[in-house]
């Protein structure tokens, strides 16, 4: 699975939603169930799927898809 | 794709890697669609001091491995005592069956946790005994209204104790406090029935505390449960489910060839295989051990191997590093037909389902056609370096169980038994012959507490004679026993090779003029003997005393419980009706020819009067 899929499957399962509807756009705006409790779940998520662990700034301010990509890869870790 | 496609590949998925994604998409598909996928619900209620939700998705993810849909209620942060003594509370208005009790040290007692150097020794013993009233009272309070199952977490130890390499040279310490608390939990889960110790300190031991605690997500947010800790976390919860909710495994299906030593004794010979005391051999000397200790513990051994069966059991016969031999095996198939079919018959032969066996193999392909064709049946796989397996192995607690009773210690002396009575049998010119000459002596009795372990495992365990296969928990049954309208009845059967140990139940309700057998079981291993008659025979005479008119029966279909489908027919019972897969019956006590008889063959021990 590329790291792209991973990501998407982690959003799509924590938050409940279609796989296929994950997307640049995916955001706290965007997603119903995108709350505090939920958030504390993907950020967990992420930090153990992607062997990562964030910065306190990094865990509160993830909030999009493209955000989370891009903290990831400033963890080293790439998508194409 | 179809709903149940989906969620075996969101299983299978788990399975190869489990953690939070994995357990949400489970978990997601099973409250969806737990219906159509013929899940049971199961509620639980998470009663906590810290946040607990990020565990939610992965609680309910491994139910549903398990084939429950569970429904979770969280208390309100930090409120179970409110949650609890508050009737108004919806944990009061609801039942549940698991009540998980969650507390994290630091925030139930700062003298045991952050200020423990502060505290003087006299105030540390007395908020230990402080803590352990709250939960005895909690518990009890808990215990007064529901009959659910009690889950209560224990302490790990501080990693960093207050007082540094100074903690470990005194036993009033801070870690030894820690241990102290943790064994007076011990005592009060014992106080009460159906409430056990979710063994944190056990789970952070094993997989390190400094992985299993979150310092950031318990600084920000109050949730201390890690990486390490979740995941081995609901696999631990599901263990507890697996043994309470009667979805045990009792037999261990082993190849040979690279399974139980390494190499292939076909070729290589028996001196040739590598089994013994260095390595490679002391690898799989230490899975015959393990094995062994599982045997020990009442599991039962069978092998379904490949090979020319001389071969295999010259090396369990004469291989003097082999500490597994022939009589460790209730049966075998070692020969060169499908391993599919094999197990089939090796459940046929001991009477159990074929989703009680684990198969372990080191073949893709005997693992993946055991997978294919009977998926009931748990397959362990082994992996070629062959030391990865036993820790894998071990951490399954495939076996893992709350009562370990006579009965398990003596299992599987039982099949030996059972073989030395097949080989009478042949001895003897007819049934009636044999059956006398077993002297069979049944002792029928209403349950004591004594008895009340191996009775609420009876129910959990027995699938195939069982009337009505319903489930209780130890709480359940002392509920019938204390009840003025049940009694609740063991009985124990021995005979010139062996005891058999408890072997059957019957459960009797009383309601107005009638008496119904609210469940009637017994242990395969005990049929064949007309014992059953003994208790349905008993359970007409109490009827009787108890002045009822009649007794009534019910059979619920099950997918196992076909060969007592006619049981009530066979012994007079008349039909009622009958409702989808239960059928009712009923046996008029006023004429006298219905009694049922006693087999002349078996002698009754009196029955203690109540």
């Amino acid at each position: 699975m590329s790291n792209t899929d991973k990501l998407k499957t982690v959003v799509a399962n924590i938050f409940n939603i279609d796989r296929a509807i994950v997307s640049e756009e995916t955001s706290v705006d965007s997603v119903e169930s995108w709350d505090s409790l939920n958030h504390l779940k993907l950020v967990l998520a992420l930090e153990q799927e992607f062997n990562v662990s964030f910065t306190e700034e990094q865990s509160v301010e993830i909030l999009s898809y493209p955000l989370i990509r891009i903290t990831l890869e400033e963890h080293g870790i790439k998508f194409n | 794709m179809e709903v149940r496609e989906k969620f075996a590949q969101a299983l299978s998925d788990l399975k190869v890697n489990p953690g939070f994604s994995t357990y949400s998409s489970v978990a997601n598909i099973a409250l969806k669609q737990g219906v159509e996928l013929n899940l049971k619900p199961l509620k639980c209620a998470l009663l906590r001091n810290f946040t607990i939700e990020p565990f939610e998705p992965l609680l309910t993810g491994e139910l549903a491995s398990l084939g429950f849909q569970a429904s979770t209620f969280i208390s309100d942060f930090d409120s179970t005592a409110d949650t609890v003594l508050n009737p108004e509370s919806r944990f009061n208005k609801e039942n549940f069956n698991y009540v998980f009790l969650l507390n994290w040290l630091e925030t139930l007692s700062p003298i045991l946790s952050t200020q423990f150097l502060s505290s003087q020794s006299h105030q540390i013993d007395g908020e230990i005994d402080r803590l352990l009233k709250y939960f005895d009272q909690l518990i009890g309070e808990i215990r007064s209204t529901k009959q659910s199952v009690i889950l209560i977490n224990n302490f790990p130890i501080p990693p960093f104790p207050t007082l540094g390499i100074l903690d470990s040279q005194s036993e009033n310490y801070h870690i030894q406090s820690v241990l102290k608390l943790n064994r007076g939990m011990i005592e009060i889960t014992k106080k009460h029935v159906g409430v056990y110790i979710l063994d944190f300190f056990a789970i952070f031991s094993r997989h390190g505390y400094l992985g299993c605690f979150d310092e950031k997500h318990w600084q920000m947010s109050r949730s201390p449960l890690g990486r390490d800790a979740m995941v081995p976390l609901a696999q631990e919860i599901g263990k507890y489910v697996r043994t309470l909710e009667g979805k045990l495994k009792k037999c261990l299906v082993l190849d040979c060839d690279n399974t139980l030593w390494g190499g292939i004794v076909g070729e290589d010979g028996v001196s040739g295989i590598k089994l013994g005391t260095s390595y490679p051999g002391q690898v799989y000397l230490d899975f015959h051990q393990e094995i062994l200790n599982l045997y020990n513990k009442g599991v039962i051994l069978a092998l379904c191997s490949k090979n020319n069966e001389q071969d295999v059991m010259e090396v369990f016969d004469s291989h003097p590093d082999s500490i597994l031999k022939k009589e460790h095996f209730a049966t075998w198939r070692v020969n060169w037909s499908n391993k599919a079919a094999n197990i089939e018959e090796i459940a046929q032969d001991l009477n159990i389902g074929l989703d009680s066996l684990v198969f372990v193999d080191d073949s893709d392909f005997e693992c993946n056609l055991v997978k294919e064709k009977l998926p009931q049946v748990e397959v362990f796989q082994f992996e070629s370096e062959a030391f990865k397996n036993i820790r894998k192995f071990k951490a399954k607690g495939y076996f893992d169980s709350l009562v370990f009773t006579n009965e398990d210690k003596r299992r599987n002396q039982m099949y030996a038994d059972q073989r030395e009575r097949t080989k009478l049998k042949q001895e003897s010119t007819s049934l009636d012959n044999y059956l006398a000459s077993l002297e069979i002596v049944a002792e029928i009795a209403p349950v004591t507490l004594k008895e009340l372990p191996r009775v609420a495992q009876l129910t959990q365990k027995t699938n195939q004679f069982n009337l009505t296969t319903r489930r209780y928990s130890e709480s359940d049954i002392e509920r019938f026993m204390n009840s003025e309208s049940s009694l609740v009845f063991y009985m124990r059967l021995s005979d010139k090779v062996a005891d058999l140990g408890l072997i059957g139940v019957g459960i009797l309700i009383f309601e107005g003029e009638d008496a119904i057998i609210d469940s009637f079981l017994m242990s395969c291993r005990a049929l064949g003997r007309g014992a059953e008659t003994a208790l349905l025979n008993q359970l007409v005479r109490v009827a009787t005393q108890k002045a009822c008119k009649s007794l009534r029966g019910e059979y619920i279909q099950s997918l196992k419980n076909e060969q007592v489908k006619d049981f009530f027919q066979k012994n007079g019972f008349e039909h009622i009706l009958t409702q989808d897969s239960s059928v009712h019956w009923r046996l008029s006590l006023e004429a006298e020819k219905n009694r049922i008889e006693l087999p002349k063959w078996i002698q009754l021990k009196e029955l203690k009067s109540e």
